[in-house]
């Protein structure tokens, strides 16, 4: 099976990254799933996907230090990532926009723009 | 001075009086001395000229006499018996005689009575001699005759001449001695006068002056005891030495100090009272107040500062604000308010400043407020500094709270959310129509369930103050017309229609967030078309009122009832209605309010039911 890009998706709520799963492989995306923000900093380095599924609040390391962590290396310098936060952290979004990220998707979103962002990043 | 006169009840006026004629005794004094000495000179010269001087001419006229009585018996002697030369002898005695007699009236020394009583014993002597001789002549004795002038009358006249010259000696003498005795009398006269006066004279000028001192000194010792007083010294009082007019002046001065020094307590007592009062208060006052005068030195702090800044009130009083407290947002919270004259204070928590006290930060909304005196002076600052430590943690825990709370809402919302969506766009399977029908009122409620969420959140971080307004100056009817865009589906649907008369007037720009507005608007329309049956009508129209803007959004509705007019801008109000299926929460008005009220205008229904609502608010018209 081709597979359109290889998605990272770094996300601790077991429901979500299920469904989020469910969606993107419908789509045609290949999903690989971290739970936690060390694994997803291992994945990125180790698996190259072609964009990162971050959200925010992940334990062991939060979102925004996984973010300056991928700028920093070199291999992960180039991924781009969407970032999902719930609006509660408007102003912390506007602290993760400090770190070059090519998106975010507000929580609750539907599948139409999560794919639809999607798309738009990695000129699908 | 005797003492006893000074303090007598005499009056100023007979003291001044008896001055003046103490002056006028030694004139007296000087005149009288004078006069006797006039007398006196008087006298030794009525000596000289009354009493001597007669005598004396009449001893020279005796003599004289004499003389001619001598010639006559010479020639007597020569001739015969001439009746011319004893003419000439009788005469001169006639003369003789007169002359002694004047000599007897003015007998006044010693001798003279006796030189007198010779003079006529030898004068009567020479006469009964000259008889003889006569006699002698007259028988033409001529040899005897001449023996007998020669030895007797010659001899008898110059006895008697010799006791007239004696006569003339005493009273020659004695003029002598008079004259000597008045230039004596005169010179003494002059001196004794000439002394007299000038005593009397540095008796007069010591008198005066000493008459002068005891009227003057009490009036200077009064004047400058007054002038201490009236200088503010009013413990002194005035010695009262004399009880004359002055006396009573300084008498009375004293009762004046009295009372003002009664009244003067009693003003500080009260001020003083006051002053506790006042210092009590702010030292009470639980958060830290810094009073500084215009020059920025402290005047006095509470304890609440003392203890914060570990400084002791009587240790900096005086001292220039910054060199105790060195903290730059105090110090230009006092220079604004000082500068503008208008009390300044920050109201955000954002504009809340920070201090480290014992390792624990502790947050401070500043508020400075000018003192000025009647005139409207600056007379100081006072800055209180309202202890917010608790109000930001509080708020902080809110925040983590509305901030963790719509995580674990937005969460599980995201996953059901997407499952409904997949399954009913078909990812994982074609649903069938009931199982679409039930994913439909998943997706619905969770929809709901997220506008709750939202807009609690809004709420409560509009009502904490942290949201942040950006405003700018627009166009409202932008604004109308932005906000109105998507609804013009859900007019359709429900057939009713819509008129904007905003288009048509000129309004000027208004300064607002636009987002915000915007959002006013969408929510209020919303309603309206959710409440307004089909077929109805929505208005929109604006006018300009002073610095505002008048908006009003009027439906053809159902109508609000009047006890609900206020109560829909509170939470979770919404009107029951049983027909409606409502997907707000009662939120959305109470968020318009607080963006309306954020901007400082005023949002109000008027309605009736069955006829409609009418939505008025105010918003700022942009300066310039």
């Amino acid at each position: 099976m081709k597979f359109k890009a290889k998605i990272l998706l770094i996300e601790d709520n077991k429901n979500i990254s299920l469904v989020e799963k469910i969606c993107l492989e419908a789509n045609e995306f290949e999903v690989v799933l971290a739970e936690d923000g060390i694994r997803g900093l291992e994945m990125a380095i180790n698996e190259r996907p072609d964009l990162i599924l971050l959200d925010i609040i992940i334990p062991k390391m939060n979102g925004y230090l996984v973010l300056e962590a991928l700028q920093n290396h070199n291999a992960g310098y180039n991924i781009p990532v969407l970032v999902t936060s719930a609006k509660a952290q408007v102003d912390d979004l506007k602290h993760a926009l400090d770190y070059k990220i090519q998106g975010y998707l507000v929580k609750p979103f539907t599948s139409q723009q999560l794919l639809a962002k999607i798309h738009d990043i990695l000129k699908l | 001075m005797n003492i006893r006169f000074l303090q007598s009840k005499i009056s100023l006026r007979w003291k001044i009086l008896f001055g003046y004629l103490v002056i006028a005794g030694f004139l007296l004094v000087t005149g009288g001395w004078a006069i006797y000495n006039f007398i006196r000179l008087n006298q030794a010269i009525k000596d000289i000229m009354v009493a001597s001087y007669r005598s004396v001419v009449a001893s020279q006229k005796m003599i004289e006499a004499l003389e001619q009585q001598d010639s006559a018996a010479s020639l007597l002697l020569l001739a015969d018996a001439d009746s011319d030369n004893i003419n000439r002898f009788l005469t001169n005695q006639q003369e003789f005689s007169k002359w002694y007699t004047i000599a007897e009236g003015n007998v006044t020394f010693k001798g003279e009575s006796e030189t007198l009583h010779r003079i006529k014993r030898d004068y009567s002597l020479y006469l009964i001699d000259f008889q003889r001789l006569q006699w002698m002549a007259f028988r033409d004795n001529s040899g005897k005759v001449n023996d007998f002038y020669l030895n007797r009358l010659l001899p008898q006249f110059a006895k008697t001449k010799q006791a007239c010259y004696g006569l003339l000696n005493i009273n020659q003498s004695h003029m002598v001695r008079a004259d000597n005795r008045a230039k004596s009398d005169a010179q003494e006269a002059i001196f004794s006068t000439t002394l007299v006066s000038i005593l009397a004279l540095l008796l007069a000028l010591l008198f005066g002056y000493r008459i002068s001192a005891v009227i003057i000194t009490p009036t200077l010792k009064l004047t400058k005891q007054a002038k201490r007083i009236g200088e503010g010294c009013l413990d002194e009082t005035i010695e009262v030495e004399t009880k004359d007019e002055i006396g009573r002046l300084a008498e009375e001065f004293n009762r004046m100090t009295l009372r003002l020094r009664e009244f003067d307590k009693h003003n500080i007592e009260k001020l003083i009272a006051e002053r506790r009062r006042a210092n009590a208060i702010v030292r009470s006052i639980p958060d830290p107040l810094i009073v500084v005068d215009a020059d920025y030195r402290i005047i006095a702090i509470n304890s609440s500062a003392e203890k914060l800044f570990a400084i002791k009130e009587k240790q900096v009083k005086g001292i220039h604000i910054l060199e105790v407290i060195n903290n730059e947002a105090i110090f230009n919270a006092l220079k604004e308010s000082a500068g503008t004259h208008l009390p300044v204070k920050a109201t955000t928590m954002d504009s809340a400043m920070t201090l480290t006290v014992n390792n624990v930060i502790r947050y401070y909304l500043l508020e400075s407020t000018p003192v000025d005196d009647k005139e409207g002076n600056l007379i100081g600052m006072v800055v209180f500094m309202g202890d917010v430590t608790q109000l930001m943690e509080i708020d902080r825990i809110k925040s983590d709270f509305v901030s963790t709370a719509s995580h674990e809402f937005r969460t599980p919302l995201t996953s059901i959310t997407l499952s409904a969506g997949l399954l009913l766009d078909g990812t994982v399977g074609i649903p069938n129509e009931k199982q679409a029908q039930l994913l439909e009122v998943i997706q619905e409620d969770c929809n709901r369930l997220n506008n709750l969420v939202s807009e609690l959140l809004d709420l409560s971080r509009m009502e904490s103050g942290k949201i942040v307004m950006r405003k700018e100056d627009v166009s409202l009817v932008n604004i109308i017309d932005a906000s109105l865009k998507p609804l013009w589906i859900q007019l359709d649907d429900g057939q009713i229609t819509l008129e904007n008369k905003t288009h048509s007037k000129a309004l000027p720009m208004v300064r607002v967030d636009i987002s915000r507005i915007a959002w006013v608007f969408s929510n209020i329309v919303s309603n309206a078309i959710r409440y307004t049956p089909e077929g109805g009508c929505i208005v929109i129209d604006a006018d300009v009122k002073d610095a505002w803007i008048l908006v009003s959004v009027k439906d053809t509705g159902i109508g609000i009832p009047k006890e609900y007019q206020t109560k829909i801008f509170d939470k979770f109000v919404q009107i029951k209605n049983n027909d409606q299926y409502t997907s707000g929460a009662g939120l959305g008005l109470a968020i318009v309010r607080d963006i309306i009220k954020a901007h400082g205008g005023k949002i109000w229904v008027e309605s009736q039911l069955g006829e409609g609502s009418t939505f008025w608010f105010t918003i700022p018209v942009a300066e310039n």
